[in-house]
């Protein structure tokens, strides 16, 4: 199981059906700092993508928001926000829990059933070598996050982390390198949809 | 058929480099796990936690008149700020009338302008003429300006005034107008020393 698809705390069941990354989370490159996952369900099968993607946008620091449904008919999504590592951890998980919060009030969308998650760059990064993948310690928090996501998707972390490398490249070079090769598997899991059933 | 009736390999929408769509089938399958970390917030306990700003205090400053018309700053949770930023804030500018809620979000003002808000309001609460005496205070990087009209020995005519979009090149102009009881001054002034403080 992958390690986002462990720690969520989603049903039995429970499928990815988008992912949206955000400007932010190229431009960050910092290799420390925190993540706050935030996962909101939705009642009634209402759109979480269009809800996940608005809320989304009254968060400063998002980096990235993930979509799905759960067998019961329920829809969720997921953001991501990003804290430097200069804030105190309490403090910063106050401040994205209140920016969520503020988030979902401004776009009416219910916070009746909001969990939250936090994770150090460090614990990202121990998520990893857990998936046999190789040394991820350049890379950014964002980056980190995707990689993790894209595991979501049924991706071989090992197999991603190899080809995010390249031996010839350093700096910006390997860090725009890594961040096309992050795009190109989201792309190709989202090029894999089959087609709607017939009848 | 299943409900699917959307193919999107990929869309852009507004602010989002890329959003990938992939449709129910194959999707990857969580399971619950036993460990379950996740905390639920609760939004009366995150509420009473407050939205913290960089320096670690929420605050929300208000104006309310009888009227039901007021003018307020509401902090806004913020993980971007830097510490060396402390004296900036950003917030939510909020208009209220009974007929209309206007709020402009995520304005940046510093230390000295909230500073001088409260000083302005102190002395408006005890100075006969404070339309004569008291200077308007302006926030030009929010586009914000507090000025005083007219006074009664008991009260004080505050019109704020709001430029409603930033970065137009012609500024339009949004603003409420309210009369607010000396004490009312008094008690906001004092409220938002001590949230400074």
């Amino acid at each position: 199981m992958s390690y986002l698809g462990a720690v969520l705390d989603l049903d039995e069941g429970a499928r990815l059906t988008g992912v949206g990354i955000q400007p932010l989370a190229s431009e960050i490159t910092s290799t420390d700092g925190y993540a706050f996952a935030h996962i909101i369900r939705m009642p009634h099968g209402d759109d979480a993508s269009d809800a996940g993607s608005a809320v989304t946008a009254f968060l400063t620091t998002a980096i990235a928001c993930f979509s799905g449904n759960e067998p019961g008919g329920d829809t969720w999504f997921v953001i991501v926000q990003y804290a430097p590592s200069h804030f105190d951890p309490e403090l910063a998980d106050n401040t994205a829990d209140a920016a969520i919060l503020r988030a979902l009030g401004l776009t009416r969308v219910s916070d009746s059933d909001v969990s939250s998650l936090a994770f150090t760059a460090e614990e990202l990064r121990d998520a990893y070598p857990a998936a046999g993948a190789g040394d991820v310690e350049v890379w950014s928090v964002p980056d980190l996050v995707v990689g993790l996501l894209i595991e979501l998707t049924n991706a071989d972390l090992q197999e991603l982390v190899e080809s995010s490398s390249h031996p010839a490249l350093t700096g910006e070079d390997l860090v725009e390198h890594r961040q096309q090769r992050l795009h190109v598997a989201l792309h190709a899991w989202a090029a894999t949809y089959e087609g709607p059933e017939s009848g | 058929m299943g409900a699917l009736d959307r193919l999107c390999t990929s869309r852009l929408q507004p602010g989002v480099r890329q959003l990938w769509i992939h449709l129910d089938f194959g999707s990857p399958r969580f399971g619950r796990a036993g460990f379950g970390p996740a905390q639920t917030v609760q939004p009366a306990a995150a509420s009473a936690l407050a939205p913290t700003w960089v320096d670690g205090g929420g605050m929300e400053i208000r104006l309310l008149a009888g009227s039901g018309a007021a003018f307020a700053l509401i902090s806004v949770p913020d993980l971007s700020g830097h510490p060396d930023a402390s004296d900036n804030y950003l917030v939510d500018v909020e208009l209220l009338s009974p007929d209309r809620l206007v709020r402009y979000l995520a304005r940046t003002v510093d230390r000295s302008f909230l500073e001088d808000l409260a000083n302005s309001w102190m002395r408006c609460a005890h100075e006969a003429h404070p339309e004569h005496t008291v200077a308007t205070i302006e926030e030009s990087t929010a586009g914000l300006a507090c000025v005083i009209t007219a006074s009664t020995p008991f009260s004080v005519s505050v019109e704020i005034l709001v430029f409603a979009d930033l970065e137009a090149d012609v500024q339009e102009q949004d603003g409420i107008a309210f009369d607010i009881s000396r004490t009312s001054l008094i008690d906001a002034a004092h409220s938002l020393q001590e949230q400074l403080t």
